[in-house]
Order: C-alpha cells, then structure tokens, then sequence
C-alpha cells in the first residue's frame, strides 16, 4: 500500500478523501465545520481562478482556500 | 434586553437558534415582522435581535440567537448562543434545521438538547426536501430525537401554526430527553442515524446545483456572467426606475402647487414662498423622486440572488482576485450591496470576520457608485456619448456607460483595498470559509412585499430627515446676498481654481460638496447655480445640454465630473455608518479622504492628458 501523508489542498476535483488529522489555527474552526478525524471530504470543484475549492463534508457543502486545507492531513496514494 | 426570569403564562420566550444558512432569520422576520428590535444582551458586545407575536391565545417573545455552527467558546457569538441557550432565559428553545441538509444540521441539535431545558426540532425547507425524495415523519423523527418535530417553510410562511402548537406542548410538558451523555461519541451516533435511517438524508450536493456551478462558477463563463448579470440588473434598475421618478415628481409637483397656495392664502412674504416652495420641498421632491425608484428596485433584485443561493458564488468566484488585494471574498457581496446603497454596503460589511478585512471593505465601499449617482452618469453619457440616439439603443449606451464606470470602479476597488493592505491595514490573510446553500426557487412574492416595504421605508426616513434640512441650507446659500451676489456664487468664484485644475470648474466642485447630504442632488444643484435660479428645478435634458455646454462643459468634463463622482467622499448617510459600525471618528476621515484624493489625482491626470488633444 504506498500511501503517503499529504495536506487535502492536494485533493482534485471528484476525489473522495478521509481526513486524518487536523492543526494549526484553523484546527477549531475547521472541525465546527465538520472536517473531523475520519470524516470523508468530496471535492466537488474549484473556483473559476483556481483557489478556493468547494467542498462536501459532513453533509455541507463550504469553499475553503488552499492555504487553509493545508492545515488537514490526509493520506492518499 | 434584560435577563429577567419572567415566567409570567401568557408570555412565553422562544429562542431560535441554528446554523447560518438554515433560513433561521427569514423564520423569525415571518414570526415577529415589523416588532422586532436588536439589542446587546446582558451587555455582551453581540447584537441579539427581539421581537414579539401576539396570538389570540397567547403572547410569543422571539430572541433570534446569532447562528453558529457549534456551541463551543471560540467566538463572542458562539459563547453568547451558548449562554443563553444555558441560563434558561428561554422557556423553548426552537432549533431550526434544513431539511434538505439535515446532516450537516444533527451535531449543533445534539449539543443543544444537551444543555437546553425544552427544545423544539423545526425542519425549515421541509416541502423542498420531501419533493426531492426525503421522507420526513415527524413521529418517527420524534421518537429518535426525543423532542417535538415540526415541519415549516419560513419562505413560503408555512407550518407556522403547528410551530406554534408545537412550542406550546414543549413549553407545558416534560421533555423527554435523548440520551446522549458525554462520553457518547455524536459523529458516530449522527453516521449511525442516516445509515439506519437514510431516506432523511439527501444528497447535499444534487446533479441540478452541479450543473448550474458549472456554468456560473466555471473557469469560461463565470466572469463573463457576472459580468452580464451586472449589466442587467442595472439595465433593468434604470429602465423600470424612469416611470415610477417621473410620478413621482407629479406627485411632489401637485404637492408643492398646494403648499404655494396655501402660502399665498396666508400672505406669506415672497422670500418664505421661496424657501418652503423652491428650497425644502424642491429638493425633497428631487431626492426622494430620484432616489426612491431605483432602490425599491434594486434591492428587490439583490434579494432575488441571495435568495436563490447565487450570492455566495460570486464571493466565491471573487476570493481569490480578493485575497490578492488582501482581502477576502465576502468583500464582494458588500461592493454588491454598495451599488445600492453605500450606508447599506458599509453595514454589510458586518459578513466579514476579520476585522482588518472589514476595515478594507468598509473604507473602500464608497468606490462603488451607489443608486444615487447612477443619474449623474446617465444624464452626462447621454448629453455627450450618446447624443442623437434615441429610445432604446440611446437607453442602451447609457446602460452601457453605467457599467463600464461600475467596472471602473470594482478595478478601483482592488487597487485602494491592495494599497491599503500593504501599508496602514498589514496583516496575515484571515482563515475564509464560504458555505455554499443549495440553489432554491426565491420566494418573489416574499422578497417583493418585505424588500418593497422595508427598504422603500427607511429610504423614505432617511431622505425625508437629510433632504428637508439640506434644501434649506442651499436656498439660503442661493438666495442670500452679501457684497455683490449670493452666497454660494461667493463660494463657487472662490472654488474655481481648484475646480479648473480638476478638469471641472468652481460650480461643480461647490455642487460636490454640498451634495454631501445625497449625491441625487449634485447636478441640480450645479445647474442652478449656472442659471442662477433660487432652488432646484426639474429640466428636460435638452435644456440641461444646453445650460452645460453654454458653461463651458465639453467631453472631458463630463469624463471629470463621471470620475469625481466616483471617487469622492462618501454622502453624510454612510460616513454617518462608518462612524456607528467602527466607532472611530478616524476612520470616518479616511472614508472622506482616501476616495477624494483618488478622484482628485484621476482628475487631474484625464485634465492634463485631454489637454494635449484639443
């Protein structure tokens, strides 16, 4: 299984990914928002200039910035 | 608010509390309408707004806590939704959810049936969400949660009775409380609830809002749509305005025929006549016949888009460009809401967490041109750039000068809130976030009747309390005579130079400042100046072209004066605005400045070069 630990800012339109762990600042915020330790992330697109990328988690759908996705670890192949 | 424990029987205290984005406000404007105030709660600095419905049995007080999306104590608003929620102020504590994405809706519920005495489920967009398949029991939804269900359309203003019923058995009997200690992981009990009961759950993301994202949020055609839709809402803001302006002005003309009557029945002196006649009620009728129209129009439409869930995609599409100037994407909807009106664009700005970025946005708003310029462009494209075009193409031009300054001055925008970034507001980008709401049918009856009254009424307010007072300082200053002529040609001789080097001229620049009060009021003011009448008069615009020209005016004052107006300072309304939402009299001169001096530099530079082409 070559899985490696990479940020969900590396995540492309219509993947699936699960996200493992969260830190930094936005930690917080981000978990209120429902993205918690084994929640599955779907990215569902990306804005017309490339950032932010719009999101399904937890049953909702948000637009979060590359820079702050950065701060949630996925894995991913 | 006080924090009285009032448990009196007639009076019961509802809390709704609940996500943002769960219509928990429509929901509460449909319960309280007109009787609602805010207010601080127990002196906290969050607003909280209150209000009351009288049944005939009973009488209801609202409190709508700020939504949030857990209760944690991060943010004044989530330890204030908590407190409350917490200190029992509330006899019910009415959660509202949306249905057509309950999911994202069951981690706030669970903490607020955790702590709250008596709670209420209230499933919003019920009807939307059992169209699109969900099978929503209030029995079965009962028996899971074990607190009353009910189902409403805040929109549509539907289930608002059963709500009623339904507060008032939560109020009466012991809650039966689910179990849900801590300890009890609830992200794992929320996966086991819409495993076991899925048809509750709907896709949060259906085929129909992918498609339209694709169009409107899509690398090709997002900019391009915005940019149509733009030019269509302002299209259709002017166009429809000119009928209701021009009944108006009938109206205001009948209104002031019998005021002079009257005046004249009691042997008023000449000069009185004047004041009241041409002086107050002249320029009432020009502020409120020239701008009521356009906002009871716009601010329908903008209600429209946010309605249908469009509003945050332009946020969306815009953050990054934004973020680039150092600010964020919500910047956006508040320059949206400047077109209208820049005192309602600067109070926006509320949207905005960070308040470096709120900063940004609140000080640069006034770049956006907001309704009661749109006649200054109009009137000087349609006098110099589209002359001799008649009906629709002419109407068309003029549209199209509109949005081009409009465009202008988003570019304008970017460039001070850039500038701004970098030197007096630095700081690290804030942490942007945007929930993304489900496209839904707007509600147009709902939006037209509250839009139409609500705003149509507090223009009203406002016009009637600056306009009366500024027609009276004008006429004095037009018709008062000290050494050889007026006041104000006094004042117009002394700002001339100024005025030259701008490109415009003495008249203009006086017009400028004393349309401080509304910016409705600066050509005709400019024009009765030039012709030297004693108040504000209505012209045809041939008449108009003809007074401009014969001053001097030529394409490139009328360039100057479109830019001046642009970028000036903002009229006493918003500075009035800043002052309340900043509380520092500091910002309030930057608002003035930083735009002024913009105009006058822009001015300057398009005088210099269109003086090297004549």
């Amino acid at each position: 299984m070559d899985e490696k630990e990479t940020t969900l800012a590396a995540i492309k339109v219509g993947e699936c990914l699960t996200v493992n762990r969260i830190f930094g600042n936005a930690a917080k915020r981000l978990f209120d928002l429902g993205f918690s330790s084994g929640a599955s992330v779907r990215c569902l697109g990306t804005a017309p200039l490339g950032d932010p990328l719009m999101l399904s988690v937890g049953g909702r759908v948000i637009a979060v910035r590359k820079r702050d996705l950065a701060s949630i670890t996925v894995w991913k192949r | 608010m006080t924090k009285t424990i009032n448990k009196s029987e007639n009076l019961t205290r509802v809390a709704l509390a609940g996500a943002p984005n769960v219509g928990k406000s429509t929901l509460f404007n449909a319960l309280t309408g007109m009787s609602q105030h805010t207010g601080n709660w127990a002196g906290k600095t969050v607003e909280i707004a209150e209000g009351d419905c009288n049944r005939p049995d009973r009488q209801y007080r609202f409190v709508d806590i700020p939504g949030t999306y857990s209760l944690s104590s991060r943010s004044p608003e989530e330890r204030v939704a908590e407190e409350y929620i917490r200190c029992g102020d509330a006899d019910v504590v009415v959660v509202v959810a949306d249905a057509t994405r309950f999911r994202a809706c069951v981690p706030l519920l669970l903490q607020i049936t955790a702590i709250a005495e008596s709670c209420v489920l209230c499933l919003n967009f019920a009807s939307a969400a059992e169209r699109r398949g969900a099978i929503l029991d209030t029995d079965e939804l009962e028996s899971i949660f074990g607190i009353p269900v009910v189902k409403v359309d805040a929109r549509g203003k539907r289930g608002l009775d059963e709500l009623f019923s339904v507060i008032d058995r939560a109020k009466g009997g012991t809650p039966r409380r689910l179990i849900i200690e801590g300890g009890i992981d609830r992200s794992a009990f929320t996966d086991d609830l819409f495993i076991t009961y899925p048809h509750l759950a709907l896709d949060e993301y259906p085929l129909r809002d992918a498609r339209i994202d694709r169009i409107l949020t899509g690398r090709k055609t997002a900019f391009p749509v915005m940019a149509l839709l733009l030019a269509l809402v302002l299209f259709i803001t002017v166009y429809l305005a000119n009928y209701p302006s021009a009944w108006l002005a009938s109206l205001f003309e009948w209104v002031m025929g019998g005021v002079s009557r009257l005046l004249v029945w009691l042997h008023a002196p000449d000069s009185l006549h004047s004041l009241v006649c041409d002086g107050v009620l002249g320029t009432l009728a020009t502020v409120v016949s020239v701008m009521l129209p356009p906002m009871a129009i716009f601010f329908p439409l903008f209600t429209i888009l946010e309605d249908s869930g469009y509003l945050p995609r332009i946020a969306y599409n815009l953050d990054r460009p934004l973020a680039c100037s150092g600010a964020c994407g919500k910047q956006a909807l508040t320059m949206c809401m400047g077109l209208g009106c820049n005192a309602v664009g600067v109070m926006g700005c509320r949207i905005i967490d960070s308040p470096r970025e709120r900063l940004a946005a609140i000080l640069t708003n006034s770049l956006m041109p907001c309704n009661g310029r749109f006649p200054t462009v109009i009137l000087l494209s349609g006098i110099f750039f589209a002359s001799g075009i008649g009906g629709f193409p002419g109407g068309a031009v003029t549209a199209l000068a509109l949005t081009i300054t409009v465009l202008l001055g988003v570019v304008l925008t970017f460039l001070v809130t850039r500038i701004l970034t970098a030197t007096l507001l630095r700081g690290e980008p804030s942490f942007f976030t945007l929930e993304m709401p489900p496209y839904r049918r707007p509600d147009f009856v709902r939006v037209l009747t509250r839009s139409l009254l609500d705003r149509t009424l507090s223009v009203l307010k406002r016009a009637v309390a600056v306009a009366a007072p500024a027609g009276l300082v004008i006429w004095l200053l037009a018709n008062v005579r000290v050494g050889g002529g007026t006041v104000l040609s006094y004042i117009t001789s002394t700002l001339d130079p100024v005025g030259r080097f701008l490109g415009m001229d003495g008249t203009i620049l006086a017009a400028f400042i004393l349309g401080l009060p509304a910016n409705e009021i600066v050509i005709p003011i400019a024009l009765m100046s030039y012709a030297a009448e004693g108040g504000l008069a209505e012209m045809s615009s041939g008449a108009v072209a003809e007074i401009l020209t014969s001053n001097g005016w030529t394409a490139a004052t009328a360039v100057c004066v479109t830019v001046f107006s642009l970028c000036h300072f903002p009229c006493s309304t918003t500075l009035i605005t800043i002052k309340r939402e900043t509380g520092k009299l500091r910002y309030v001169a930057l608002a003035a400045l930083l735009p002024t001096l913009l105009g006058a530099i822009l001015c300057a530079l398009i005088n210099l070069v269109s003086g090297f082409f004549v």
